[in-house]
């Protein structure tokens, strides 16, 4: 039996078929076209000069013309003769593997590798430059001779005499030129300057010394220079130096700085791009832009061996919207918006499975979840073209293309002329660009932006962690002339959590401020404390409470930090105050202590506690009266309650109230809300039975802290005199309250004193009385015992023994 | 598709080969000079192998020795049939080789209004016989004046003219033809002129080559 051999299908070839250029061993065959194209062009070229020489005297006839043009136009023989000598080459290559290899890696490659060995990137680069112009040159003496009919080499004498005589005719096209044309020229011009600024190495003064609070980054960042610095040991090894870093995170955190720094460390220029440069009046500017702004990296790259390049908020380039990002491959090392809650990430899942998810997401309103990172949505399902804002108008593709164009050929004669030869374009020279970008908006940003080989390291510059707060500190108040001493500003970074460089660097020049205004020049613990609640709550409005009235926001305060004090032992309390601010009549903040990743059932339940306390304690003090001031805190106590019942699991039953409305499935407890009945709503049915457990939790929660309130009366209205005296407490002060201890502005100790407990009983009474009377409370707010009350900005600051006694 | 290469590669071949012929072919001399004055739209041709004379040359001959350039507005081009051309082969008595003198001036507004076929035809030399007479009176050197052929000749485009074949007789006894063609244009402002001249043997010898350049020389007025 014999089998027919089958071959490929016509027209198809199987895939990887293509063999590459490097394996073939002679030329590959040229078409027929290919072959004749440039001889045919030549004889038309002659056909036309006898034709013109035939329409210039009537008395010529074709053969003479011919002839006649084939002497007075050479040049075009000479050119087919070199033609055909070329067409003659690329034959033998085709058919002789030792001629063609001889060509390729003996004489071109030879050249190729002589000029690489002997001569640097930048060298090479000037030396074809140079070439360029002379053949530019060449070709302008052989026009000129041509039409001055005289040879190219005098009329390359005399080309500046023939400028010299024909400038009155230029400059008048000139300023025709500039009048008409150059208008919109320059005006494009001075759109596409600006924007980018460049900095020299000299220029830039900023070491990673100077970054403080980011080390772990800055490890990784350093990684990525020691590559920039030295390049060949990746690629000797088969590897490529990563090109590109996004340095994303909230504002503040140091990211520009450290772009800085790296410029400072390398000793490379350093170009800065605006975050505005790319935004444009015209199509097209922007363009221009990025194509300038590449051709300078470039050129900067092979002049000083590299170059960095950091786009500041880059954000600004805008993204393509949903269908350009490729589902739900969010960026690396970053969780998307409508994920920020999910712990992993959602990476374990299968891909089925998230686009599933993101699916839903996309399709679901914000009646869902109302999980903070949910506004972002509408940048997610933004327009599918230009969305996203920024630069747009082809800007950012723009940018996309010369990131990863940077190692095609380049140039005209690169890639035309040298292939005329038979010569395969010279590939570019390893441009050394680090393209640094930040952005506090990485979910803005375009998915093909971020791809390995564009950008290649992505990392999180986030708030500084403790140890980096304390090294901060000591930074910028290693710059001043202070007081503190290390305990202090220990203290110092736990009560700022969020601090960033920036913020802390302004606390601190606040602090110097404060204490230069009261005649020092010394800061102390008093003027730091002083300026961190300045940048916290604003300069205070001054507003004057009514005496009752003040009293009652005090009772309210002072039950949230009595309960916080109590219950809420993973925070501490940061600031408490009456003080009225823009949309608060007062407020306790807290803080945590150390930094914390992961939120507990238990955590939740002390924060609805703190919560209710106002309600409770309201209730409680004013005979079951209660006030409006306390609808932000229900607000937050049924939101979190919510989540808890119906979101995260924390409440009687496990599924997620979400996904069970979103699928129709009905819920636990919600009877059969899957199937509609005669007569009933199901949805009105899982509504109700999802909100009567809420309600429930809420209410065994306010029982718990009014007992809690109840069992601490006294502390409330120690507190609510310390407050109503001094308007806004440190945390350490309301410690010191309660605990009847020094604090930093006030004195606890005064509160011991059950007689003086008992005078602000009496107050209360009167306040309460006045309250429901609508009258003046008849007594005043009593007084403390003066030798123990310090005297404002006089206070002891919280030494470690006295926070002993 | 092995029939369909091998004749793609013969056609090739062929097409190479007919350019590479052509090219080839082109190489080879044309046949004819052709002379042209664009501004004027005067044009002629010469056989290939006549020398073009240097303006100067030509201007030195026409002139005098005083001169060395045409004058302004003035056209003229002498091509030699010799292999050593002169341009004393013009009036000279031994262009034993046809000599070709080309030229075309601006007349004055005199001239213009006195123009007519006799003044024409004694444009070059003297070929009327009142103009013979008066130039044998001022010494004229030469002599034995005969005509061969007087034709009027009118091309179109309002061009009209003479055409003079006539011998004369020079002091050393050699008798030379001379061939020559004068045009004016509609309104009398411009001299067309092309003059040939050899001995009269050699006339006789390059009858045919001198006709063909004689017929040649066309006048386009605009």
């Amino acid at each position: 039996m014999t089998t027919t051999p089958v071959g490929p299908v016509e027209g198809l070839r199987p895939p990887g078929g293509r063999p590459r250029d490097e394996d073939l061993r002679t030329r590959k065959p040229l078409a027929v076209w290919d072959r004749i194209k440039i001889l045919l062009l030549l004889t038309l070229i002659w056909l036309i000069l006898t034709w013109s020489a035939m329409a210039n005297n009537p008395l010529m006839g074709f053969g003479d013309g011919a002839r006649i043009e084939a002497r007075s136009g050479k040049w075009v023989f000479i050119l087919a003769g070199l033609e055909a000598v070329r067409q003659i080459h690329y034959l033998i290559s085709e058919h002789w593997a030792g001629y063609h290899r001889f060509w390729t890696h003996g004489v071109f490659g030879g050249f190729e590798r002589l000029t690489h060995r002997r001569l640097s990137s930048w060298t090479r680069f000037r030396l074809w430059r140079m070439f360029t112009w002379i053949l530019w040159i060449a070709v302008a003496a052989l026009v000129i001779g041509k039409i001055i009919h005289t040879s190219p080499v005098l009329a390359l004498l005399t080309a500046p005499r023939l400028i010299w005589h024909a400038l009155p005719t230029i400059i008048q096209y000139v300023f025709l030129i500039f009048f008409i044309i150059i208008q919109f020229a320059a005006l494009f011009w001075f759109l596409s300057r600006g924007g980018v600024d460049v900095y020299y190495p000299d220029d830039i003064k900023t070491r990673f010394a100077d970054v403080w609070g980011q080390d772990h980054v800055l490890a990784r960042v350093k990684e990525n220079i020691l590559y920039l610095e030295n390049p060949e040991q990746v690629e000797d090894r088969g590897g490529y130096v990563p090109g590109g870093i996004l340095l994303w995170g909230p504002p503040g955190t140091g990211k520009t700085l450290m772009a800085e720094a790296v410029a400072g460390e390398t000793g490379r220029p350093y170009v800065f791009v605006d975050p505005g440069a790319f935004i444009n009046m015209f199509m097209g500017v922007g363009v221009l832009k990025v194509k300038g702004l590449f051709r300078k990296l470039r050129k900067l790259a092979l002049r000083y061996g590299g170059v960095i390049v950091f786009f500041d908020e880059a954000d600004s380039l805008g993204n393509r919207g949903a269908l350009a990002q490729g589902g739900p491959n969010f960026p690396r090392g970053m969780t998307p918006a409508p994920y920020r809650a999910g712990c992993n990430g959602f990476s374990y899942l299968s891909q089925d499975v998230q686009w599933l998810l993101m699916r839903r997401e996309m399709q679901s309103g914000i009646e869902d979840e109302p999980d903070s990172g949910r506004r972002s949505k509408q940048i997610i399902g933004a327009g599918m073209n230009g969305g996203g804002g920024g630069g747009g108008m082809g800007t950012l593709q723009a940018l996309l293309t010369e990131l990863s164009g940077l190692k095609k050929p380049r140039g005209f004669f690169n890639r035309y002329v040298r292939r005329i030869f038979g010569m395969r374009p010279k590939p570019p020279p390893k441009y050394r660009i680090l393209v640094m970008m930040a952005s506090n908006m990485p979910e803005a940003l375009d998915e093909a932006l971020l791809r390995p080989g564009r950008i290649d390291r992505i990392y999180k510059v986030g708030y500084p962690s403790k140890a980096g707060r304390v090294r901060t500190y000591e930074g910028y108040l290693g710059k001043v002339r202070h007081e503190l001493t290390p305990e202090q500003i220990d203290k110092l970074a736990v009560i700022t959590p969020y601090a960033t460089g920036a913020t802390i660097k302004d606390t601190v020049n606040e602090a110097l401020i404060t204490a230069i205004r009261n005649g020092r020049d010394v800061i102390t613990w008093q003027d730091i404390i002083r300026a961190k609640q300045l940048k916290e709550l604003g300069p205070p409005q001054d507003v004057e409470y009514i005496e009752r009235e003040r009293h009652a926001v005090a009772i309210h305060e002072a039950c949230h930090a009595l309960v916080a004090h109590h219950t809420r032992l993973h925070m501490e309390i940061d600031i408490a105050t009456i003080e009225k601010g823009s949309d608060y009549l007062g407020m306790v903040a807290s803080i945590p202590p150390e930094d914390q990743f992961t939120r507990w059932r238990s955590e939740y339940e002390t924060d609805i506690l703190v919560s209710l306390a106002s309600l409770a304690g309201e209730r409680m003090f004013f005979n079951n009266d209660s006030s409006s001031g306390v609808s932000g805190d229900l607000e937050s106590a049924t939101a979190v309650a919510s989540f808890m019942e119906g979101f995260w699991g924390m409440g009687s039953t496990v599924s997620s109230y979400s996904t069970a409305k979103r699928l129709e499935v009905g819920s636990p407890g919600g009877g059969q809300a899957g199937r509609k009945k005669k007569g009933q709503d199901p949805e009105a049915e899982l509504r109700r039975a999802l909100a009567d457990r809420i309600e429930d939790n809420l209410h065994v929660l306010l029982e718990q802290v009014e007992r809690i309130i109840a069992e601490n009366r006294g502390e409330v209205l120690c507190l609510a005199h310390a407050l109503e005296s001094h308007k806004t407490l440190s945390g350490d002060d309301v410690l010191a309250v309660l605990e009847h201890r020094p604090g930093p502005f006030v004195d606890g100790r005064i509160y011991a004193d059950p007689s003086f407990v008992e005078q602000l009983e009496e107050y209360h009474e009167g306040a309460a009385t006045a309250h429901h009377e609508h009258s003046k409370v008849p007594m005043s707010l009593p007084s403390a015992p003066k030798p123990l009350l310090l005297p404002q900005g006089a206070a002891a600051t919280p030494k470690p023994d006295q926070l002993g006694s | 598709m092995a029939s369909r290469a091998k004749w793609q590669s013969r056609g090739l071949a062929g097409l190479w080969l007919t350019v590479i012929a052509v090219m080839v072919a082109a190489c080879a001399a044309p046949q004819f000079t052709y002379v042209a004055n664009s501004a004027s739209q005067t044009y002629f041709k010469v056989p290939n192998g006549w020398h073009k004379l240097s303006d100067a040359a030509i201007a030195h001959a026409l002139g005098g020795a005083k001169s060395a350039t045409v004058p302004v507005g003035v056209w003229s081009v002498g091509y030699d049939g010799s292999s050593i051309p002169s341009a004393s082969h013009i009036f000279g008595a031994s262009a034993s080789q046809p000599f070709a003198l080309a030229l075309v001036e601006p007349l004055s507004a005199t001239a213009a209004n006195s123009m007519s076929y006799n003044s024409l035809r004694d444009v070059f030399l003297p070929v009327t016989s009142t103009t013979r007479q008066s130039a044998t009176k001022s010494g004229f050197p030469l002599t034995g004046f005969h005509l061969l052929q007087d034709s009027v000749l009118t091309p179109g485009q309002g061009v009209h003219g003479v055409r003079d074949i006539f011998d004369y007789t020079f002091p050393g006894g050699s008798t030379d033809t001379f061939d020559q063609i004068a045009f004016t244009n509609a309104d009398n402002t411009e001299l067309y002129l092309l003059v040939l001249h050899c001995l009269a043997t050699c006339y006789q010898k390059h009858t045919g080559e001198i006709n063909t350049v004689m017929s040649s020389f066309t006048v386009r007025s605009s």
